[in-house]
């Protein structure tokens, strides 16, 4: 039978030519560079895929067949098990690559890849830089809620607490679902760190610690409210007289256990000096007015900074509660959102 | 050190798993190398192809000059239904990567599992990093063992064993052994004669400024006592200067007595690594 007589001759031509070509390029991938080895392959496969080859045939001549789903799946999942082994810098490269080569990705895929590159600089602590990519998460896809969630505790931590409350609201949820209570959740954390007592009590009725995801935050958040709330400041003023009476007290007084023996180190000597100078040489000595001039500037340090120390205490213990705070919001997006 | 202790080959999988990442390792492209044997190891469910991807993943994070995430990355190797061949590859890239991250703990305890449960030949070839990772400890006398016990293995011939002997005992004698100091006790000489700690460790001028300050403080004292009448402010300004210069003297005696060891120490080994990789050239390691 002459080939000239069928059917066959030139969809078979084709197809062999097409195999030899692929087999060529796989033959000299090892020996290519990188880049080339890779557009070499994704050539091959928008060559095949515009062609009318039957699929098993691509199938059995390609390693990977090009399905740009499968490839982005496989590929944010394996990110996935990049972050959660905390192998951050290895994430952001691959995302980083995704990114570039993302044209034949579809627009969730896109959001996916910069959502991922969001998240890893938030776990990373680069807040801003995860902003501007959750950022860039469109408003119509699946994830721009977790965006939006993510974003606002990036603001959070950059203390930017309006901005945070924005993002929140923005986000719309039914009622009583879990994110709708992880939103007042998170809101009435915010409130906490603005102090603002009224909108944490209008928002803590919505929690219903039905959530396991975020019970214990919402028991926690309401123990934060009331040590905030029922904190009371001691009095500069007793803490300036105790430290006038004996250098040192005022600041025990105020909260603080070590600092006051080195008030008294410094100040106490200095006292002695004085007073030396004073039963030795007389008040209006050059001695006296040497010595008790540095005295006198401890002394009178040591009382300010007394009457100071009861707002920088109140200062570390707030900070010290924000920080639980922040965690506290922390935690339920990781557990809400990792799945 | 890199160049000396050059890494035997793979016989390889035979299958295509590598390819992509072994022509990026080829390539120089590191970052993305390992990233692409990190991939073989996520997807991977043979425990051979995932030691095989650790390994080679650690070599691209060694040429990045990065010896404790290869050191991390080699630690996750799991050593069960691997030959032995990959076994001694695994051990010794985890002990070298362990030695340049001055982790020598780490880079002895790899190497005693090397020999307590590895053949005689691999034993033979991670002999030199076993020495010189001794050497780091201090453990001089094992050290010693070590080499004699890989001259003894190589393959050089009778001379050349005998002088490769003789080099090692003239080097490794132990009157040569360096004497070090006692920080500790540098500490507590300090305590009770202010400077002797600073001599105990070698360093006559630092003793003698700690001296002459607290002999200042005394003076001081002295002078508002004796001299100006001025009691307690001779006793506080003298006081105060004394026992700055006392309680500094007691730590730096004993941060001299460390750094005197640290160098001596570092002093030695280079001299017995010169030694070392002088044999090394005359029996290089076949694989």
């Amino acid at each position: 039978m002459s080939i000239r007589d069928t059917n066959y001759f030139p969809s078979n031509v084709v197809k062999y030519i097409l195999l030899f070509a692929t087999s060529f390029i796989l033959s000299q991938a090892v020996g290519q560079s990188v880049d080339s080895v890779r557009t070499a392959i994704l050539d091959s496969v928008s060559i095949v895929e515009a062609d009318t080859l039957d699929s098993a045939m691509v199938t059995q001549a390609l390693p990977v067949k090009f399905d740009s789903t499968a490839y982005y799946t496989r590929e944010l999942s394996f990110t996935r098990y990049l972050i959660t082994s905390e192998q951050y810098q290895d994430a952001l490269f691959l995302l980083s690559r995704l990114e570039a080569e993302s044209a034949s990705a579809s627009s969730e895929q896109r959001d996916s890849i910069r959502f991922m590159m969001g998240w890893v600089n938030y776990f990373d602590q680069n807040f801003e830089e995860s902003i501007y990519l959750l950022s860039k998460v469109s408003d119509d896809s699946e994830i721009s809620t977790q965006a939006k969630f993510y974003k606002s505790i990036c603001f959070v931590y950059l203390r930017e607490y309006d901005q945070a409350k924005q993002n929140l609201n923005e986000i719309t949820l039914d009622s009583g679902s879990l994110e709708w209570e992880l939103k007042m959740f998170q809101l009435g954390a915010i409130a906490l760190l603005e102090r603002d007592y009224n909108s944490f009590d209008s928002l803590s009725p919505y929690f219903s610690e039905n959530h396991f995801q975020f019970s214990i935050e919402e028991q926690s958040m309401l123990i934060y409210h009331e040590e905030l709330s029922s904190y009371k400041r001691k009095s500069p003023w007793i803490a300036g007289g105790l430290s006038a009476l004996f250098p040192g007290i005022g600041k025990f007084y105020a909260g603080y256990r070590g600092t006051p023996f080195g008030a008294m180190y410094m100040t106490l000597p200095l006292a002695l000096v004085a007073i030396e100078a004073v039963i030795l040489a007389g008040v209006l000595s050059p001695q006296f007015l040497v010595l008790g001039a540095l005295f006198g500037v401890f002394y009178v340090g040591n009382i300010w900074g007394s009457a100071l120390s009861v707002f920088s205490i109140k200062k570390e213990i707030f900070n010290e509660i924000d920080r639980n705070i922040i965690y506290d919001m922390h935690i339920p997006l990781r557990r809400v959102f990792w799945q | 050190m890199i160049c000396i202790f050059h890494f035997a080959g793979y016989s390889g999988s035979e299958n295509n798993t590598f390819q992509l990442a072994d022509s990026l390792k080829d390539e120089g492209a590191f970052e993305w190398a390992a990233l692409e044997y990190e991939r073989i190891c996520f997807e991977a469910f043979d425990n051979v192809v995932k030691t095989e991807a650790l390994n080679k993943k650690s070599d691209c994070l060694l040429g990045m000059n990065n010896p404790k995430a290869a050191q991390k990355n080699l630690l996750r190797i799991n050593y069960f239904g691997i030959s032995d061949s990959l076994v001694y590859e695994s051990r010794f890239r985890t002990a070298y990567s362990s030695y340049l991250s001055e982790d020598f703990e780490q880079a002895a305890s790899q190497l005693f599992l090397v020999d307590q449960f590895l053949p005689e030949r691999f034993q033979q070839k991670a002999a030199i990093l076993y020495a010189i990772t001794l050497n780091e400890l201090r453990k001089w006398d094992q050290a010693k063992a070590k080499l004699e016990f890989w001259v003894e293995h190589s393959d050089l011939d009778s001379i050349g064993r005998d002088s490769a002997l003789m080099n090692i005992d003239a080097v490794y004698n132990a009157d040569n052994y360096p004497k070090f100091r006692d920080p500790e006790r540098a500490s507590t000489w300090s305590t009770f004669i202010p400077g002797s700690g600073q001599l105990y460790s070698g360093h006559l001028w630092d003793a003698a400024f700690s001296v002459a300050m607290m002999v200042t403080g005394l003076g001081l004292a002295a002078v508002g006592i004796f001299v100006i009448q001025y009691y307690v402010a001779g006793v506080i300004l003298g006081y105060g200067v004394f026992q700055r210069f006392y309680m500094a003297g007691v730590k730096r005696a004993e941060y001299l007595a460390n750094r005197k060891n640290y160098r001596t120490k570092r002093d030695y080994n280079i001299e017995l690594l010169a030694m070392i990789t002088l044999l090394q050239k005359k029996s290089p390691i076949h694989d």
